[in-house]
Order: C-alpha cells, then structure tokens, then sequence
C-alpha cells in the first residue's frame, strides 16, 4: 500500500451563504495521478482552493500525515503543492523569465536558474519568449508557463485545474503527454481536474466523480472509465 | 566672461521689470525666449516633487488599486519628521531625511494593514472613503502638534560655500564680509545679513548659469536625489524578491499567494515604499516651499494626481513622466506662456485649471492615461 | 426578541397607524425646530437644511449610479455665484433664480460629465477631486467680469430676503425674535421637502430604476439596452443642478458668498454627510446634512475648552474627530444611519407584503408566536425603560457639561420613541390573550400588557404635558410682553418687564435682544431702550420657553388654542387608554385605542 501524499476527511466550502463542498472524502497516494470529474458547478475548482486554503472550509486536509486544514496559503506552497489554476493564472504583466522565477518564490536554493533550464528544455517554445510578457503568449504557451511555473517550486504534489480548457486538442494531448511523461520520470503526484473525462482518465490512477458538492462515485481510472453512468455523463458514449 | 555677464544683467533687469508692472507687457504678445529656460528648469524641478509623490500614488495603485488621497498628507507628516529631527534634534539634515523615510515606510505599512487590507479592493468607496478620513485626521493632529505656521527648514542644497559660478572664488573675511559676483559682474564686498547679502546670495551662491538661465543647485539636487531614488527602485523592483513578488501581486493576486507569495505583507511593502517616495518628494520641495506646514502638500496633490492620471495610474514610467509634464505645463505654458508671452497675469491663477483641464483632455482620449494598461472588466 | 414585536400587515389599520405616527413626529419635529430652537441655532438647523439638499446631489451619483463623484462643491459654489450674481447686480428674486440656478447648473454638469464620464471608477474620483481642488481659484480671475461678480478673494455679501406669500407670516416663529432665521428655515425646508419628492419619484421611475441597474450591473444594463452615457451624463447633470441648488440655499442661508467656502474640504464635508447618514437612500442625505452641521458644532465646541482652535474657531480637532468618525463609520456602520434606523425598526415591526390581490403573502396568524410570546414582557421593558430614561436625563441635565447636556437630552425625549411602540404591543398582546392565542399564559400576558398599556398611555400624555407646558410658559410670555405695549401705548413711564428681561438675558440669548425689540409686533416697543428693558432680573423663564413666548406675543390666542387643544388631548388619552387597558370588557374588541395613538401624535 502506498503512503498517502493527500487524505481529506468531510470537506465544507462555503461562498458567503452558498455551502458548495458537502462532506467530500477522498486520498491522494504518493506517485499516483488522481483526477476528479464532474459537471460545472459541481465544485471541482473549490475542492482545489479548498487544498490551498483559499476559502472558507471546514473538515480536515491532512498531507504525509500533518494538519494543513488551518495552514497559511504560503506554508501549504513551501510544503510542496503546487497549484496551476484554472483560466492559467499567469502574470500577463511579467515576463516569461519572471513568471518561473515568481514560481520558487518559497525556495531558498541556488538551483532556482538550473531548474530555469530544465524546464525551458521540456518547453521549449517558452525558451524562445523568455523575455516576452506572459500576456502576449498563447493559449496553449501560458497553460505550459502556468505549468512550468508550478514545477519551479519543486512540488511533490501538483494539483491542476482543467489545463484543458480552451485549448485545441491537438495542443491538449500534447499537453497531457507530458503530464503523464513528468508523473511517470520523476513520480511526481498529481491531482488533476477535468472535464475531458477520457484524456484524464487515461492518464490517472483512481478517479472521483463530484456532483453537486458531493462525491458520487469513485474507483480506479479503469473501473469508472467503463462504468455506464460515468460514459454516459462525461465521456459521450 | 563679458557676453554672459552681459546677458545676465538683461535677464535680471528684464525680471524685475515685469515683476513690478505685470500689465506691463500685456499689451503685444512678447515671445520672450530668453526667460524660458529659467521657466523650464523650474517646471522640471517641481515636476520632480510631482514624479515622486504621483510615483508613491502609483505604487498604492498597484498594490491595492486605490488613489490614496492621503498621500500628500503622509508626506507632510514625514517632512514633519524631518523638521523635529534636524531643526528641533540637530541631527544631520540626510540623516534625518533618510530616519524619516524609514519611519514612514512603517506607517505606511501600518496604515495598509489596519486600515485598507480588511476591504475588498474592488469596492472603491470604502477605501476611498478610509483615505480621506486619514487626509482630515493627519492634517489635523498635524496641525494640533505644530499650528498652521510655516516652519523654516534647511535647504539640503541650499548653498555650496566656497564655490561660485564662472570659476571666481568666494571669500569670507574674518569680519563677517562677503565677497560676491555682483549682478554686474563685478566683485564686491557686501556685509553678511544685510539685504545686499541676500542679492549676494542669489546671485552668487545657489545657482549655475545654464543657457543664460538660473539652475539653482536645489534644482539639480533634486532631480539627483530622486533619480538616486528611482534607480534604487528599479533595483528593489527588477532584482530582489520582494520586489518581483510585488510585481506579481499587483499582476495577479491570486496566482501570487499560489505561488506562496504572502500577499498581504507585498502590499504592505508596496506602501512602505510610497511613503518613502512621499516623504523625500515632500523633503526636498519643503525649502522652496518656505518650510513646513500642514497644508503644504495641498495643492501639490492635485499636481501629482494630475501627474498619476497622466501617465496612468498602474505605470511607474507614466507616474515620472506626468509629474514633470505636469511641472512642464504649469511653469512653461501657464506661468511663461500665459503670463509672459501673453501677457495676462491672471493665468498665474489658473495654474491649477490648467492641471485640472489636462487630466480631462488625457482622459477624453485615453481614458487610462498616457501608459497606463485598460483592463478588461468581467461580467 | 427573536421575532419583532410587531407584525402588520401592508397597508393594514396598524400599519396606516404606524406610519401616520412616524409622519406626525416628523412634522411635530420641523414645527417645534423654529420655536422652540434659539436664532442661531434656527441657524444651524438651516445650513442642514443646505447640505441635504447638496448631500442628496452627491447621493444621486455615488449612491444611486455608483459613480465616484467627489467634487460637488464646485457645483454649490457655481449655484451660490450665479444667485448671488443674479440678486445683487440683477435684481432678481431668489425665487425667480431657482430655474437659472437648475438650468446653470446642468448645463455646467453636462459640461464636466461628458468626458468625466468616460473614465471609470477611481479615474473619476481623481478628476473630480482636482475639480473641487481648482473651483475656489476661478473666482478669483479678475477678466471677464469674473471676479467683479464674484467678490474675488473678499467674496460678496447678498441680500436674504425673498419675496414671501402672505401665508408665509402665519407659520410658527416666523413673527417673533427669530422671524428672520424662521422664515429662511420655512422656505429652506418648502425646498427640501419639494426636492426629496422629486427624487425619490424620479428614483421610482423608469429612467430612475436604468441608473439604478447602472450601479448594479454595468454592462448587465448595457445589455438589457440602458443607454449607458446618455443616462450617466443626464444623472450626473441632475445631480449637478441639485448641487446648484443647494448653492442657491447657500447663500440664502448665510448671505455671503466667498471662493473660500467651497473648497475641496466642503466637498469631503458631503461625502462625510452621504457616508455617514447612508449612501443610497433618501433618509441617508438628510440624517448626512444633520450630521455634518450638529457634530461639527459639537466638536467646535468642545475643541475650544481643549485649547485646540484656530481663528476662526474652527478647530483642528474638529477635523480630526471628523476623520476619525468617518473611518470608524466605514469600518464598523458602512450602511451609516440610514441603515443602523432600519436595522433597528426591523427588530421592532416587520411589515408583511401583499400578494397582487392585497392577500398578505402568508397568513397573519402564522407570524404570531403562539403561547410562549414574550412580546408582552418586552412592552413591560419598554414601559419601564422610558420613564427611567427621562429621570436620568432629568438628573443628568443638571449637570453643566455639554457631552452629558446632549446625552440628557436624547434620554429625556426615549420615552417620545418608546410610549408608542408599548401601547400598540400591548394592545396586540391584550388581544391576542383575549382571543385564547397565549394558552395557559393568557392571564399573565393580559396583565403584563394591560400594567404596560397603562404606563404606554401616561408616557404619551407626559409627552402631551410637555407640550400643555411649553404653551402655559408662552402664554404667560405673551401676557408680560403684551402688558409692556400696552404701558407704552398709554404714554406712562416704561417699566422694564422682569420675566421677559430675564429671558432676554438668560444663557446664549444676550445677542438677541435687539432683534426682540426691533422685530417685536406692534413696531411700539422699537423706540425702547434696550439697556432699560433689559435691567432687571427675575430668575423664573429660560430662554427656550420664552422664545415660544414671542411668537406667541402677535398671536395670543395660538397659546390659549395650544392650551386647550394639549389638556383635550391629555384627557382622551388617558381616558380612552385607560379603558381599554383598565375597565374592558374582555368580550369587547376596542377600536378607539389605537386612535388615541394617532391623537397623541399629531397633536404632539
């Protein structure tokens, strides 16, 4: 059995008076890529802000067995989750160079510029606009910024929001291949939320199905991909 | 020797002419070119004052998209500082300046803590509405310490002894006589205190001769200190991490406190830094000023609002660049154009129309300034 | 009080009851400020009455369009120098100068609200601001003609009196010592009203409701079809023409005109006001204009035996409590008055609205709280917590303190507020026992209700006491005074009237007997010597009370009317309450009560 990175227990979010998360129970193992599925509205995106303490919850968050529940946004960042945000969440005013720097803002190494490299290396079209702001890349370039930025805090756990959104499948699959590629070369842990069900679960291990703040299924990525509800909901069949 | 003497004879007697008889030259429009550069090196020294307190609008603007109307009054509490600690204490005048930066920068983060972090930025009024109410408090427990009189202050630029223009040397006799550039060329001795002492001074001591004009060494103090102050910015801002996660705050909070970055305490930095800019802007103006008082920033304000709405309110550039175009406007097409060329005196009072009358004419056709960035609104 | 204490239905007997007392206090309230109020303090009530009209100017934009609007006191000054303008060099009448001042004003507003208009939000703070910041140095220009009309930096005095309809001479205070200042106020307040029903009409209406989704949903509105520029431009114009209105009171108000008053501090002075008092509602401009003008005396005063004042008296400190209250209020009232009127009245009556057919939306039975109701133990609190609050306030009065003087005076007039929620909470109580709703407790709450409806009706006939007092105390004023005429009228040797000198002489009043003399009715007593007038003492009659006295002085009958009408209005209260706190039937269902709430406050 594998060590369990993530393990959330009766999760509540509320927006002001709108309770969007409902008791939601799930785990994370350490190495695994764990996707969650669901409509909109459904509260994926809060389940991940919810993680990173970016709104008001309440159940217990527990990571490599310590509370972070009640942790700062920052400590959460320096304990090694990494958080690509939907819509890419990127600098637009920054430019490329200053947009990875930003992303080891928590590290105090000297490795900061070598991992600069590396990362330029498995994207390389962001080596080509280093100096450009992040605002005038693509769609498709500031997804891979926004990824690559994470990366630069050294993450143990990368949590992402629908990298797939509004970007054109081409680019989406290339996009996931190098997820799987990344989770597979170093064992990097992800919890990845989609709504391209069948991309995502090709790539994870377990996968979740959240409705309306609920979880309303879950199992490994092939048990749910063959499971009827879950094809007739999110994979089109 | 003889053609700049001569010259400068013509420009202090043509001064004086219109000084005492402002309708004087008001009947034919008079290009008088030999006065402006004076008028332009006197725009660009109180555009300077202007750069650095719009900058510290700015950089609020940034941080925390609010005008912070109080800006001008933080600033008069730091030239306050200033004056306690080098006039009342005796403590060395760049000390002091540079101990009332410091003391500002705490307060200005303390007053972002307290005062605006506990509101959604994106509902103006209320934050609007904290920094007016700080405006009214400052200038009034400013004004409950030290009155409403000006203070006399010492100038950090003022005089240079020793050292005059045209390379003539000045002396000081053992019995108080000075020996001084005289508005003919001559040299004389004049007694220290008297009114011809002061002439003396003007005339000898705090200015170089520029293009025929006077650039007083408070001038190009100015313009040095703030430039040391930008290129120290630029520093902060381009090469340490406090200064990129400033950067990324004011680019997008949200991702910023992903990335770890605590926000709160970038904001807070982010205020610090205005104060610093305020309280130097409000540093160095304070001795062409007359001294400190609290209403000294007043008119200032609207200057460097004018200046922050010019260049764009989310541009540290645009911030520079209004101010002095501000100062430019001002001393070159109200004070020498309107007054001079024009002849009208009564344009010296619209000096602030002027200011008002430009931010509306930007405004009409680049609603976010001259390089500020329009953000799309969502829905 | 977990439920309110009172539950009516829209428009029902009660609710009509309710609200017929809120209108009665508040006109009871504008009839007693000029006779009760000493000169300068009719005074002060009108320079409140300007900065609500010019309160409700800035509301118009920043509280009803969302529009960050800072500089509306240029527009007051564009107003107060086209009046003063148009009354002293042209001759005008005030009256006649209210459409040029509107029209200037709109005009003006237009003007600086196309390109003001087209940069959002705080961009739009800034330019208005620097519009405040600049308008006190235009007057000053001396071409065009600009600062003959203006003053220029010495300003210029103008004329006060306006032409006054013959009816105008008959309302309260106008005709005694304080007929000046009275009859501004009645005028002043005619605008108020008329301008406040103006724009809560416009408010109500179709383009009202266009700027209203304006401020909730910009370009929601935009896409529902609002012509977004054309109603901001017209709103803010509106608004400006308000502020030049609120110029045009100005200068009736203080007869002077000067670039100085309208500076950018003036323009915070009315954010102040619209925070304070509450942005986005009506009520909010006119608790804001009360605000501004009160507390700011309040602090003056208080900042001078401090030692912190300036010249012209207006103290620093007076600044710095004004910045201070105006932080606290955004931090912890953001709603201001306003809303903090409204939270409270919730606790205490909540109205249930009508279905389209004038069915209440639910059952009105289903709001009562059933047998374990506590309302009645609340009318019982209430009851008690009156007459206590008025004892305090007595014995706190005696105390020479302006602070603990201003408290008193709020604790002496709870009973006012308090009387009438006990009697109709009893009433309610009373009845619903009768009617078997309370179960077991009936007993309890009938008697709790009917000792707390019997305190509830001598709270309102104290308050009716009060009102028999002030009309005895005038009476007695006007009889002094009329004999002093009379003496005159005879040619016999002129004595000096001890009570009327007294009151002449007593407190702030010193700098009014001149006015008394000079404006006293029958034009006789003119010819008086003051100084003889004034020699003797007599320690009975305070000023306030002798102020009613000289209105009364042309007008004897008024007193001996107020007299009569107060003591009939005591006996049905106390008469009509106590039977049906006392000696009803517990078969007979009484109407009659709940009108001698509305006796109560409409003679009040």
């Amino acid at each position: 059995m594998t060590e369990m990175m993530l393990k959330v227990e009766d999760l509540h979010a509320r927006y002001g008076a709108v309770e969007v998360l409902r008791g939601l129970n799930f785990e994370v193992p350490d190495g695994n890529v764990v996707v969650i599925l669901g409509a909109n509205g459904a509260g994926k995106t809060t389940t991940l802000r919810a993680l990173c303490n970016m709104c008001t919850t309440s159940g217990t968050i527990t990571m490599e067995g310590t509370d972070i529940t009640r942790a700062k946004t920052a400590d959460i960042v320096r304990r090694g989750v990494a958080h690509v945000p939907q819509g890419r969440g990127t600098f637009p005013e920054l430019s490329v160079m200053d947009n990875l720097k930003i992303g080891a803002y928590t590290r105090r190494d000297n490795e900061v510029s070598a991992d600069v490299d590396r990362w330029f290396e498995i994207f390389p079209r962001l080596e080509d606009r280093r100096d450009q702001m992040a605002g005038s890349l693509s769609g498709g370039e500031q997804q891979m910024l926004a990824v690559a930025r994470a990366l630069m805090c050294r993450p143990r756990l990368l949590l992402l929001d629908e990298p797939s959104l509004g970007l054109a499948p081409l680019i989406i699959e290339d996009l996931f291949e190098r997820f799987a590629q990344l989770n597979k070369e170093t064992g990097l842990t992800m919890l990845l939320v989609e709504q391209n069900a069948n991309l995502a679960l090709d790539m994870a291990d377990y996968g979740y199905v959240i409705e309306s703040g609920e979880i309303a299924l879950h199992g490994p990525a092939e048990q749910l991909k063959n499971d009827p509800a879950v094809q007739e909901a999110y994979l089109g069949a | 020797m003889d053609r700049l003497n001569s010259s400068r004879t013509i420009l202090l007697c043509r001064k004086r002419t219109w000084a005492r008889d402002p309708k004087g030259l008001g009947q034919k429009v008079n290009w008088n070119f030999d006065i402006l550069p004076d008028f332009i090196f006197n725009g660009l020294r109180d555009g300077a004052v202007y750069a650095a307190l719009a900058l510290a609008l700015v950089l609020i603007f940034k941080a925390t998209t609010l005008i912070n109307f109080a800006t001008g009054e933080l600033a008069m509490l730091g030239a306050f500082f200033v004056y306690v600690l080098n006039v009342e204490q005796g403590l060395w005048l760049w000390l002091s300046i540079l101990i009332a930066m410091a003391v500002s920068a705490v307060i200005g983060a303390a007053i972002e803590r307290a005062l605006v972090r506990p509101f959604d930025p994106d509902d103006h009024l209320p934050v609007v509405l904290i920094t007016l109410g700080l405006f009214l408090l400052i200038n009034a427990v400013a004004g409950d310490i030290w009155n409403y009189q000006v203070r006399r202050v010492n100038d950090p630029f003022g005089a240079f002894p020793g050292w005059v223009p045209n390379g003539s040397e000045l002396k000081k006799s053992s019995d108080g006589m000075l020996s001084c550039v005289e508005v003919d060329g001559s040299l004389q001795e004049v007694a220290a205190g008297t009114v011809d002492a002061e002439t003396c001074d003007l005339v000898g001591r705090t200015f170089w001769e520029v293009l025929g004009a006077r650039l007083h060494y408070r001038t190009i103090g100015i313009w040095a200190s703030l430039a040391v102050a930008l290129v120290a910015l630029a520093l902060i801002l381009g090469k340490t991490k406090a200064g990129l996660a400033f950067r990324a705050v004011s680019s997008n909070a949200e991702s910023a406190r992903l990335v770890g970055v605590n926000t709160g305490r970038t904001l807070g930095f982010g205020w610090a830094l205005a104060s610093v800019f305020g309280t130097l802007g409000a540093a160095l103006i304070s001795p062409a000023l007359g001294g400190v008082n609290p209403n000294m920033m007043l008119a200032i304000l609207i200057y460097a609002l004018a200046g922050a709405a010019l260049g764009g309110l989310d541009s540290l550039g645009g911030a520079i660049i209004g101010g002095l175009l501000v100062g430019l406007v001002k001393s070159v097409l109200v004070s020498w154009f309107g007054v001079v060329v024009l002849g009208q005196a009564y344009f010296s009072i619209l000096q602030l129309a002027m200011a008002f009358l430009l931010i509306l004419i930007v405004l009409l056709f680049r609603p976010a300034g001259l390089f500020g960035t329009r953000r799309i609104e969502r829905v | 009080m977990s439920s309110p204490l009172l539950i009516v239905e829209k428009g029902g007997t009660q609710h009509r009851q309710w609200r017929f007392l809120g209108w009665g206090y508040a006109v009871a309230l504008a009839v007693l400020v000029p006779l009760v109020l000493q000169p300068f303090e009719i005074g002060k009530m009108n320079r409140a009455l300007v900065l609500m009209v010019a309160v409700l100017a800035v509301n118009l934009v920043v509280g009803f369009n969302g529009m960050l609007a800072l500089g509306h006191s240029a527009f007051m000054g564009i107003g107060a120098f086209v009046t003063a303008s148009m009354v002293q060099d042209e001759l005008w009448d005030y009256w006649m100068v209210i459409p040029i001042a509107v029209i200037v004003g709109f005009a003006i507003g237009i003007v600086v609200g196309l390109p003001a208009l087209r940069v959002k939000g705080l961009y739009l703070a800034l330019v208005t601001i620097a519009q405040a910041a600049v308008f006190p140095t235009l007057v000053n220009i001396d071409e065009l003609g600009i600062a003959r009309r203006t003053g220029g930096p010495n300003g210029r005095d103008v004329i006060e009196e306006v032409d006054r309809p013959g009816f105008m001479e008959w309302l309260p205070g106008v005709d005694g010592a304080r007929g000046a200042n009275a009859y501004r106020y009645w005028i002043l307040l005619l605008m108020v009203v008329v301008v406040l029903a103006l724009v809560r009409n416009i408010m109500s209406s179709r383009p009202g409701r266009a700027v209203l989704a304006i401020r909730d949903n910009e370009a929601g509105a935009a896409v529902y079809g609002v012509n977004l520029p054309m109603y901001k431009t017209v709103n803010f114009a509106l608004s400006a023409s308000l502020g030049s209105l609120a110029g045009l009171m100005w200068c009736l108000d203080k007869g002077f005109v000067a670039g100085q008053d309208f500076t950018f501090l003036l323009a915070v002075d009315l954010i102040i006001g619209l925070v304070i008092g509450g942005v986005g509602t009506l009520q909010g401009s006119v608790f804001g204009g009360l605000f501004v003008v009160w507390v700011r005396d309040l602090t003056k005063r208080i900042s001078i035996p401090l030692g912190f004042y300036n010249l012209d008296g207006d103290g620093p400190l007076s600044a710095a409590i004004f910045g201070l209250i105006l932080i606290l209020f955004t931090f912890f009232a953001p709603g201001g008055i306003a809303s903090m009127i409204t939270a409270i009245q919730k606790k205490i009556i909540q109205v249930v609205p009508l279905t389209p057919d004038d069915e209440p939306v639910s059952p009105m039975a289903g709001f009562d709280p059933g047998p374990e109701s506590n309302r009645s133990t609340w009318a019982m609190r209430f009851a008690v917590a009156g007459p206590v609050l008025l004892i305090i306030g007595w014995v706190l009065m005696n105390l020479d303190n302006l602070i603990v003087g201003t408290l008193a005076f709020g604790l002496r007039f709870a009973i006012v507020v308090l009387a009438p929620i006990v009697v109709f909470v009893s009433m309610n109580e009373l009845r619903a026992a009768k009617a078997g709703l309370r179960g077991d407790n009936a007993d309890k709450v009938a008697s709790q209700a009917k000792l707390a409806g019997v305190l509830g009706v001598l709270g309102f006939a104290y308050v009716q006491t009060f009102a028999l007092n002030i009309a005895l105390r005038a009476h007695h004023v006007s009889h002094l005074a009329r004999e002093a005429v009379t003496l005159n009228r005879d040619g016999n040797e002129i004595q000096a009237i001890p009570a009327v000198t007294e009151a002449l002489k007593s407190q702030d009043f010193k700098g009014s007997a001149g006015d008394f003399c000079a404006t006293f009715p029958t034009g006789e007593v003119a010819n008086l010597d003051v100084a003889t007038l004034c020699d003797v003492s007599h320690p009975a009659i305070n000023a306030s009370e002798t102020s009613v006295g000289f209105w009364l002085v042309g007008w004897p009958t008024q007193s001996v009317l107020a007299m009569v009408l107060s003591v009939i209005a005591i006996v049905a209260i106390v008469v009509i309450g106590l039977k049906f706190f006392v000696f009803s039937d517990p078969t007979e269902d009484a109407e009659a009560p709940s009108e001698t709430a509305s006796v109560g406050a409409s003679s009040d």
